[in-house]
């Protein structure tokens, strides 16, 4: 066993190998999610869609005010989308291990599989969203996909390395302390309203003294810079590509490194 | 098995879980549970070999570590010592249909089952009619596996894991799956794996199947290895096991059942309560020990046997809230030193060391038995007739040590022990045959009417001590024996005097204030009820927790005795949790026995309860903030949000 965690190449190797196990693992969840529901499928679509409805209700309808409007709606959209991705990955992350008890104390594969199983169904959710912001967003706000929107790949990549890192860290912190799950909600609401995804960055400057600098530092910002640079076709500065770059690899890495460190010692903790 | 090669070598491997407990196992929870970690050694110590083409079993009672030692086999569980080397490989489908997901098709999950098994894609799909046409299903394939039977989903799982043709196949109890046609098939197919010189190592219950599969199996107990051997020998050992424990058993629910009916009045027995019985020596001799002392309790209950060192924590929540009244240790000094138990909590407690004679002769008769052909099992059976070699040329002839050290350093233990004064009796005593009788009739135990499974050997070690024996180890001993008035009986057929009594028992070592006089204490100490409630009312009302726990102990011991007065103290204790856990029941229980010792302020006190609660509800008022919910349920680790 020592070998699984001492060479990298090994575990590697061992980790291509099981590659469609995480595949599987992940379109046996998406079947299985939705198996005993009338509309089935139609749900990946279905759930972005009733998202940005009840966004739009709410920015649209009720308070249509200055910030209102399709405009506004599209920002949001493209800013909550790839939040849920991120949501999604930390608590289906966080349950990983966990969730799979009986999978992780009888069978032997490297455990990393799970969290990366979670990533692929989330992509592919992510995915389905990402059809209905053009849809909505096209037609009520004009953006059409277009040249810019090939930045959707790079940011899609680092975006994904980023969660898969927060998603493992929590995967072994959640091992051996079950308490994470509880907190999770709360802390993935908190980053919601600490992110410009329903504010803009300018209204930065609105914030108290004390709270810009954890503003600007947070990673997310950065990711949702690139989003809007691609679906929007907003301004992107360089520095935010920096910190979207060093903050995905940087927590990818850490994260997976870290969950593969503390991998041996899961079972006897389920 | 000659020439065979390995397919799994455990060697020394030692597991140790910590997992979080609740500080009070089996009382309802009044309040939040406090939660601790306790070490649970699963397996310690574990070696041995499992060959290629060999099918190997794996038995014990449930908690043994079974699984844990599967697990470890299986490599998804790091022992924390020792090594387990694998070669070839494994399908550790410990728990059939472990990757299975109950939502997706039989179909769907071959195909997961088999990728999490180590398989490629391509593979599984070459096996695919294979596994479909040996699990039987039919059309049901294609139906998710929630519709399916428990005895389908076994035989899908079961056919997923035997047809990915692995070297290794490790099964946890699943040899009930299916009905009989496809159990005769399932065997065959294992049957057939090991003529491929495949290995299979299986956990079962059913000991049945177990040695007809089976070539070897392995016995397992409380994390260590009882026996490994061929199979039918280790299932008939294990058999026989359980059947003494069955019938001990049965003999102390016997015990309680006749306690029950007939239960005599608590006044009249002054010496009555449980006891517990440590049986702390890690020694064919302990248990037998323990288990024979089971179930003799008369009244009360027994707990035995604690085997040193694993069960220590076992031992440290019976004490802190069993009501056990008397204490018997059956310890080597170094082992109860350890066990660091708390006599004051006691009524009476008796150590009982054993005889370093005793040790002697289990000692030559342990090598006697490694070595069936040696001079040394001639002259040991020669001088177990009462003649041949003396003993100490039986220990020249097996490499002991004539001289005895280790026994003195255990002599020189005991004696430091009976200096403390901890204990009311230290004895020595041949744990080997003599009298657990009369041993019991200490602690005023009856012991009339039962039968234990195990009966001594007929004639005792001390015959066969020669002259010569006596005279090289009675001066070694010399010094220990004489000090514990030992010194008579070291002779050849002579009964000994076994019961050492050491003066001046410090009882109850609690630190007193100067409310007591000394008189007080001297007289509780001596059996007066009426001093123990004196003693009883004064140190709970101190409100000192020490103090209180003191209290609440000499509570106790009076309301045994049928004091009335004491049990309304001791139910007060209990309710308002004055030197120890609450307990609302034994409040209860208590305040219902003093009001039938007929203490005044008892039955006012049961009668104002019995009207509080016969009482209807109140008039609900029109409005009221919302109660949250009482829970009592320890937090579930599973119970976590899911994924959605």
């Amino acid at each position: 066993m020592a070998s699984i965690t001492s060479s990298a190449v090994g575990y590697l190797r061992r980790l291509w190998e099981h590659r469609d196990l995480a595949l599987y693992l992940a379109l046996g969840r998406i079947r299985a999610s939705n198996a005993a529901t009338a509309l089935g499928l139609a749900w990946w679509i279905l759930n972005p869609m009733l998202l940005a409805g009840v966004y739009f209700l709410v920015f649209g309808v009720i308070f249509p005010g200055a910030r209102g409007g399709p405009e506004y709606l599209a920002y949001l959209l493209s800013g909550i989308f790839p939040f849920y991705f991120t949501t999604r990955c930390l608590i289906g992350g966080a349950a990983s291990v966990t969730s799979n008890s009986r999978l992780v104390s009888n069978l032997r594969f490297p455990r990393i599989i799970l969290p990366i199983s979670i990533l692929i169904e989330a992509s592919i959710g992510f995915a389905a969203s990402m059809l209905v912001y053009f849809a909505v967003a096209g037609p009520l706000a004009g953006y059409w996909p277009g040249v810019h929107t090939i930045l959707l790949i790079p940011a899609f990549l680092l975006h994904a390395a980023f969660n898969l890192g927060i998603g493992a860290l929590l995967a072994r912190v959640a091992v051996f302390y079950r308490d994470t799950g509880n907190l999770l909600p709360y802390i993935t609401r908190i980053w919601l309203y600490v992110s410009p995804v329903i504010w803009t960055p300018d209204r930065i400057e609105n914030a108290p003294d004390w709270l810009s600098p954890a503003l600007a530092a947070n990673p997310m910002a950065a990711i949702l810079e690139l989003y809007r640079a691609a679906l929007m076709g907003s301004e992107l500065r360089q520095v935010s590509v920096v910190v979207a770059t060093a903050t995905a690899v940087g927590v990818g890495a850490a994260g997976v490194a870290i969950f593969i460190k503390g991998e041996s010692r899961m079972t006897r903790y389920l | 098995m000659t020439g065979r090669r390995p397919a799994v070598r455990v060697e020394d491997v030692g597991v140790r879980f910590r997992p979080y407990v609740s500080r009070k196992p089996g009382l309802p929870r009044r309040k939040l549970p406090h939660r601790s970690r306790v070490e649970v050694v699963a397996l310690d110590g574990v070696s041995f070999e499992v060959m290629k083409g060999e099918a190997f079993g794996v038995i014990g009672p449930n908690g043994a570590g079974k699984s844990t030692l599967l697990k470890v086999m299986a490599g998804t569980l790091e022992p924390d010592s020792g090594k387990v080397t694998r070669y070839g490989r494994l399908s550790p489908l410990l728990t059939l249909g472990a990757g299975f997901n109950a939502a997706l098709s039989g179909r769907q999950n071959i195909l997961l089952g088999g990728l999490a098994n180590g398989l490629s894609k391509k593979e599984i799909e070459a096996k695919f009619t294979q596994i479909i046409e040996f699990s039987d299903l039919g059309d049901a394939i294609d139906r998710p596996m929630g519709t399916y039977s428990s005895g389908m989903f076994a035989r899908l799982a079961f056919s997923v894991a035997v047809n990915l043709q692995p070297e290794i196949l490790l099964l946890d109890e699943v040899m009930a799956v299916g009905d009989a046609v496809f159990r005769r098939k399932s065997m065959s197919a294992m049957r057939s794996l090991v003529e491929r010189s495949g290995t299979i190592i299986v956990v079962s219950h059913q000991l049945k199947t177990i040695s007809d599969l089976c070539q070897r199996a392995l016995w397992i107990d409380s994390g260590t290895v009882k026996m490994v051997g061929a199979a039918s020998t280790v299932v008939q050992a294990y058999r026989e096991d359980q059947a003494a424990r069955e019938d001990s058993k049965r003999l102390e629910a016997d015990k309680r059942e006749r306690a029950k009916r007939g239960r005599p009045r608590r006044d009249q027995q002054s010496d009555r309560g449980n006891v517990l019985i440590v049986a702390a020596e890690p020694t064919a001799a302990g248990a037998v020990y323990g288990t024979a002392m089971a179930g003799l309790s008369g009244e009360g209950s027994a707990y035995y046997p604690l085997l040193l060192p694993k069960r220590r924590n076992q031992l440290d929540s019976l004490l802190s809230y069993a009501p056990y009244e008397r204490l018997l240790v059956a310890a080597e000094s170094g082992n109860y030193t350890s066990l660091g138990i708390d006599t004051t909590k006691f009524h009476k407690s008796i150590l009982v060391h054993r005889d370093p004679r005793d040790v002697l002769v289990e000692q030559l008769m342990r090598e006697a038995e490694r070595l069936p052909d040696s001079a040394l099992s001639a002259g040991l059976t020669e001088r177990l007739s009462g003649a041949g070699p003396s003993m100490v040329e039986l220990m020249e002839l097996a490499g002991l040590d004539p001289d005895i050290t280790d026994f003195l350093a255990a002599m020189d233990q005991m004696t430091s022990l009976a200096d403390t004064g901890r204990f009311e009796e230290i004895r020595i005593e041949d744990l080997f045959g003599t009298d657990l009788f009369a041993l019991a009739g200490l602690l005023d135990v009856d012991l009339s009417g039962t039968a234990p499974a195990w009966s001594p050997p007929s004639g005792t070690w001390r015959h066969w001590f020669t002259a010569g024996d006596v005279d090289h180890f009675a001066p070694k001993l010399g010094g220990h024996i004489s000090r514990l008035g030992y010194d008579e009986d070291w002779a050849v057929g002579s009964e000994p005097a076994l019961v050492v009594p050491l003066n001046a028992p410090d009882l109850p070592g609690g630190d007193y204030t100067a409310d007591h006089t000394a008189d007080t204490l001297e007289h509780a100490r001596h059996g007066s009820a009426a001093a123990m409630t004196e003693l009883a009312h004064s140190l709970v009302a101190s409100g000192g927790d020490v103090d209180m726990a003191e209290g609440r102990a000499w509570a106790y011991r009076a309301a045994i005795q049928g004091t009335g007065e004491a049990m309304f103290v001791l139910s007060n204790c209990f309710m308002t949790g004055a030197g120890g856990p609450p307990d609302r029941d034994r409040a209860l229980f208590w305040l219902k026995e003093a009001a039938r010792a007929e203490h005044g302020p008892a039955i006012e006190a049961l009668k104002a309860h019995n009207a509080a609660t016969k009482r209807p509800a109140p008039p609900t008022p029109a409005w009221r903030p919302p109660v949250p919910m009482e829970d009592e349920d320890e937090f579930d680790d599973d119970d976590l949000p899911n994924r959605s």
